[in-house]
């Protein structure tokens, strides 16, 4: 499982490649919602495909579905990165 | 054996004959997920008839059977039902005491091939009990027909117990999975128990092997689709493959649609002919043969020659790139920009709808949930050249720029003016987002669907009848009337001269303004109700003729053109206005109907047509500064 430290960081600040759990979602209520229906909500992996970059939104693979999100939007979403990084 | 008390459930356990027989046996847990098909495997490999179901839970209480292999014999627990080890359910509750009690010797585990990720936590929760272990991927079938490809070697050496694929309905299925079970060492040292991980921990490290061992081009993400979103996802190449798809899409609809317009114009005013005969047959009057023949139905011939094949073969064509997963991947690419304008990548969607139809293209604004953002792109939807004025276009790109009918050169000008129309529909929500429209842009969560093979059946049937018959339905019911009134403009003589020719002289000086005539703008406002008919109108309004002229003469387009004094300037502005312009009546009425005020219906007619006067003044200004 490798190094147990874990530290808490908005979701546009996850390395691409990398694995981290959502601890908060201070979206607006809307936006909330709509995650918590495509299965984003506290406690899921997400897994960063594509960091948001240059204006372009970000990629986020959780339970299998892949999904964009604005780097605005990611910020806030707090997630915990698991470090290690056992599985790759 | 069938099912019956006796057989299943704990009576079996307490009879006296099988308690002293089950002491000589190890005895193996069947455990699974409900509905993975456990007690298909359970009968598989006992024999016994214990009727399966397709709902979860159905196993409540334990069964056993006698598990007959080569040389070794076992019994066969069969577990009820669980998703974890850890729950607190009755089910989940029976299951891990009878694992955690010591009679146990082995397990085999069942897990459902369709959605292995999902099942994996509970395998690496039964691993984590340190006894010898089978896991049976079972539905295999079932994954390869959802796409989901599973590396069984690849699994076996993650997980570090034995795997075999299985398909419950398989009758050899029961011998494989037996002869598995011989093989394994039973002797082995036990391994210790380890203790069991969080849910989470469990969660992420399934996801982790099923990155590795599993390849799913259907439900999943796979390697292949993070391979070519990697791809698609680099600045340049990005950009210059939805460049290049476009421009492929147009090429092929241009070139493939040629001789198909050809033999329709050729059909239809074949009819034409045989109509008119018996209609004169019959002793119909002039009056009514101009009517409906010169009038009515000559605008539906030329409105369905000229559209049809194109519409045939764009549709689907772009349903294909719809259904392979790549349009929202252009949305994605394109949030950037618009979010910058104020809004949001899904207007890409709508764009790329309106393409097909603008009104189709406004009705699908639908799917933008902030109202600002979705009155912009209603609003700047029209922007977009749609279905009905890509053959006009097509056809004066033809004449002007590839000299013959060079499908290439206008594929490449087509591209370039709906990159320029994109560019319009950022710049008017930038504008509008800083004017009527304030408003930071706002969420932006679109899911990216794995990549896939077309489904041609449902592309074809899709593309052909859902839009290209309901499209050209539409437009045939306005062509067909409007085809009518034209008729009448053009035969009415007022002081020697048609309405027509009073119309067009009146607009003469706008025309001229805007680098076109007054012939060709009348015949902008009179294909208000149908885009498709404005190149056709502007022919026949040149030509002084009461009627659209046979499509026949398509071909001989471009003297006509020319000897009325087109340039390629003329041309150049032609093709700038029928890409912003006002939109077709349908499409504002579908405005209407969305946005529910005559306001809104006003502006998307009038900011399409500043865009398209703007660049036609502009065009002609410094075609002049420069003497051209």
């Amino acid at each position: 499982m490798g190094d147990d430290v874990e530290k808490s960081i908005g979701l546009d600040r996850l390395p691409e490649g990398r694995l981290g759990y959502v601890q908060q979602i201070n979206c607006g209520e809307e936006l909330s919602e709509r995650l918590k229906a495509m299965g984003l909500l506290r406690g899921t992996a997400v897994e960063c495909v594509a960091m948001p970059r240059q204006g372009r939104p970000g990629a986020y693979l959780a339970k299998g579905a892949l999904i964009a999100l604005r780097a605005a939007d990611c910020e806030k979403i707090a997630v915990r990165e698991e470090l290690g990084g056992a599985w790759d | 054996m069938g099912l019956s008390r006796s057989s299943v459930g704990k009576a079996c356990l307490s009879q006296e004959g099988k308690q002293s027989k089950r002491r000589d046996l190890p005895v193996l847990a069947l455990a699974g997920r409900p509905n993975v098909g456990k007690s298909s495997i359970f009968n598989a490999l006992t024999g016994l008839r214990q009727h399966t179901g397709n709902w979860p839970g159905k196993t409540v209480s334990k069964a056993e059977g006698l598990c007959r292999c080569e040389e070794k014999n076992f019994l066969l627990v069969d577990l009820p039902g669980i998703y974890s080890l850890a729950g607190a359910s009755a089910e989940e509750q029976i299951a891990r005491d009878s694992l955690l009690s010591g009679e146990i010797e082995g397990i085999v585990l069942v897990c459902d091939g369709g959605c292995i990720q999902r099942d994996l936590p509970l395998v690496l929760q039964a691993k984590s009990l340190g006894l010898p272990m089978l896991l049976c991927v079972n539905l295999l079938d079932q994954a390869e027909k959802k796409g989901i490809h599973i590396d069984l070697l690849k699994l076996e050496e993650l997980l570090g117990v034995p795997v075999i694929g299985t398909v419950a309905r398989d009758k050899d299925c029961g011998e494989r999975i037996k002869a598995r079970l011989e093989s394994l060492d039973w002797n082995a040292p036990e391994r210790p128990r380890t203790e069991m991980k969080e849910a989470e921990a469990l969660a992420a490290e399934s996801a982790g092997i099923c990155r590795e061992a599993v390849l799913s081009d259907g439900s999943g993400y796979g390697r292949f689709d993070r391979a070519v979103d990697k791809m698609l996802w680099g600045r340049l190449l990005g950009w210059l493959l939805m460049a290049g798809s476009l421009a492929l899409v147009f090429y092929i609809t241009i070139r493939g649609a040629n001789l198909p317009s050809e033999l329709l114009s050729r059909g239809l005013f074949w009819l034409e002919g045989r109509l008119r005969l018996l209609m004169e047959g019959l002793g119909c009057p002039p009056w009514l043969l101009g009517l409906l023949l010169d009038g009515a139905y000559r605008s539906l011939a030329w409105v369905v020659a000229v559209m049809l094949p194109p519409m045939a073969i764009f549709f689907p064509l772009f349903t294909i790139l719809e259904d392979s997963g790549y349009l929202p991947r252009v949305a994605f690419c394109l949030d950037g920009p618009f979010c910058r304008c104020g809004s949001c990548g899904r207007q890409a969607l709508t764009m790329a709808m309106g393409f097909g139809c603008n009104a189709a293209g406004v009705v699908g604004c639908r799917m933008i949930s902030s109202s600002r953002e979705r009155l912009m792109a209603i609003l700047t939807n029209s922007l977009v050249p749609c279905n009905g004025r890509f053959p006009g276009m097509i056809a004066v790109l033809g004449i002007f720029l590839g000299g013959s009918w060079g499908a290439g050169a206008g594929a490449l000008g087509l591209t370039g003016l709906v990159i320029l129309a994109v560019a319009l529909s950022l710049g008017s929500c930038w504008i509008l987002s800083h004017t009527i429209l304030k408003g930071e842009s706002s969420y932006f969560v679109l899911e990216l669907p794995p990549y896939r093979a077309p489904r041609w059946g449902q592309v074809l049937c899709r593309s052909l009848l859902d839009r290209t018959l309901f499209v050209l339905g539409r437009a045939a019911a306005v062509a067909a009337p409007a085809g009518a009134l034209l008729w009448i403009l053009g035969t009415v003589q007022l002081g020697g001269e048609s309405l027509l020719s009073h119309l067009s002289a009146a607009l003469d000086p706008l025309g001229k303004l805007l680098g076109m005539d007054g012939c060709l703008l009348l015949a902008f406002i009179l294909g208000l109700p149908a885009n498709e008919l404005v190149l056709p109108l502007a022919v026949m309004i040149y030509s002084g003729a009461g009627s659209l002229s046979p499509v026949e003469d398509l071909a001989a387009l471009g003297p006509l053109l020319t000897s009325q004094g087109w340039t390629w300037i003329t041309a150049l502005c032609f093709l700038f206005f029928s890409m912003a312009h006002w939109p077709c009546s349908t499409t504002l009425l579908t405005i209407k109907k969305e946005t529910g005020s005559w306001k809104w219906v006003f502006l998307a007619a009038v900011l399409p047509s500043l865009w398209g006067a703007a660049l036609c003044l502009v065009t002609k200004t410094v075609a002049a500064l420069t003497g051209a």
